[in-house]
């Protein structure tokens, strides 16, 4: 988990050391409660279908001085919107996303690939073949979800 | 006679013309029907009636009633409310209206419940900012790099150069296409699960029969790449322009690779 890059699935662990799925689980369920109970400044976040460690929120002050305020990803309102339609209707080809925005999108689409908190994920079977989109697992690992599933369902933010 | 209802002649502060004069007068639109006093003129003509009753000819007498009533009936039609009559294409328009009107607001309610999703997401990614994850070197060129040290130029002068190698067709003989950029995809992705060490770009072009499928094979190249499947590079300057696969083909390769050695 230190040196690995993406967030460690059950998987990799199951292919690096032959462990069974449940077993590796339930002890990363136990160093989970272990690094939450104690007075460590890290923890194991569940995140984008895998395992990764970070720093507990608290000790983000002390983080940011070594970083020297070094902002990570910051999201425009226009991104967010598109990221938005996209999550929740995925794969989603570009007409889509503008019918509901209203305006061009070109320029956020290439801005969120160029980034990867989306991917194209192949052609819609219509006129012209458009390409879909769908988000990523950095998008799942940005905004701190386990899964595209963890994305609450409309009606939990109180839209009807 | 009929000099007789010439003689009744419309006399008020704002006209003085005969009763046919004035109805083409209010038909051209010359008089304002508002201005036109009815009941008095019917007042007046039934006096000059009753008054010339032994003289008169009822025929020419009628036909001043009749344009009289006309005048009448204009009169009334123009203080009923103005019923609308719309032809059917107005009618149309004004549905396809109603359907837009809708329609926009439909996408408006859309767009409004992506705001709260869009609040959400602010708040989580303010969550998260929060949290640091330890910075690795960026290694995994996987999903980023498509071309290695090839661009679009390279492979385009190469197409240039298989197609002026190819030898002028000196008759076309017309056949049936059997081939498409999508079949060919499959074909390519079919070859490069064969060919270990990846496909040379010469190697697809050779396999062409005619210069229409030179470039249906080179779309599906270029359309495999930016769906990332393929991955396009060269070994060092000069070299040979490679194909391999990556991603989901190369760990459907990979599997495939594995139900093999099993069965072996």
């Amino acid at each position: 988990m230190l040196v690995y890059n993406n967030p460690l699935t059950l998987d990799k662990i199951k292919e690096v050391t032959g462990l069974e799925k449940r077993r590796s689980r339930s002890i990363i369920n136990e160093l989970i409660s272990k690094y939450d109970d104690d007075s460590r400044p890290f923890r194991i976040y569940e995140i984008a279908g895998g395992y990764k460690l970070g720093t507990k929120p608290q000790y983000s002050v002390w983080v940011k001085k070594i970083l020297e305020n070094k902002r990570k990803h910051q999201i425009s309102k226009a991104a967010l919107e598109t990221l938005a339609i996209i999550a929740y209707n995925q794969p989603v080809t570009r007409l889509e996303i503008e019918k509901i925005r209203g305006v061009s999108c070109s320029g956020v689409l290439f801005n969120l690939l160029k980034h990867k908190f989306i991917k194209i994920s192949g052609r819609k079977k219509a006129l012209g073949n458009p390409l879909l989109y769908k988000v990523t697992d950095f998008f799942l690992m940005h905004f701190g979800l386990k899964k595209i599933n963890d994305l609450p369902k409309l009606s939990e933010i109180g839209i009807k | 006679m009929n000099n007789k209802n010439i003689d009744f002649k419309i006399r008020t502060s704002d006209l003085d013309s005969y009763v046919n004069e004035l109805l083409r007068n209010i038909k051209e639109g010359i008089i304002d029907i508002e201005q036109v006093p009815i009941t008095e003129i019917i007042d007046r003509y039934l006096r000059y009636v009753i008054q010339n009753k032994s003289t008169i000819d009822l025929s020419i007498a009628g036909k001043t009633i009749a344009e009289i009533s006309l005048i009448l009936k204009i009169k009334s039609e123009n203080l009923l409310p103005k019923l609308e009559v719309k032809t059917s294409e107005e009618e149309d328009g004004e549905y396809n209206d109603f359907m837009i009107s809708k329609e926009k607001e439909a996408y408006l309610q859309e767009y409004d419940k992506f705001q709260k999703v869009v609040e959400y997401l602010k708040e989580r990614e303010g969550t998260q900012n929060n949290i640091y994850f330890p910075a690795i070197e960026n290694n995994d060129k996987e999903g980023s790099v498509e071309i290695q040290k090839v661009d679009l130029a390279d492979l385009l002068t190469s197409l240039e150069k298989v197609l002026q190698n190819k030898k002028k067709e000196d008759y076309i003989l017309f056949k049936k296409r059997t081939f498409t950029t999508a079949s060919k995809m499959k074909e390519i992705i079919n070859l490069l699960k064969c060919g270990k060490k990846g496909l040379s770009f010469d190697y697809f072009m050779e396999r062409a029969q005619s210069k229409l499928e030179i470039i249906v094979i080179f779309l599906a190249l270029l359309e495999l790449i930016y769906l990332r499947k393929i991955r396009c590079y060269q070994n060092k300057s000069f070299d040979k322009i490679m194909f391999n696969l990556k991603g989901d083909a190369l760990k459907l390769k990979k599997n495939q690779e594995t139900i093999q050695d099993g069965a072996i």
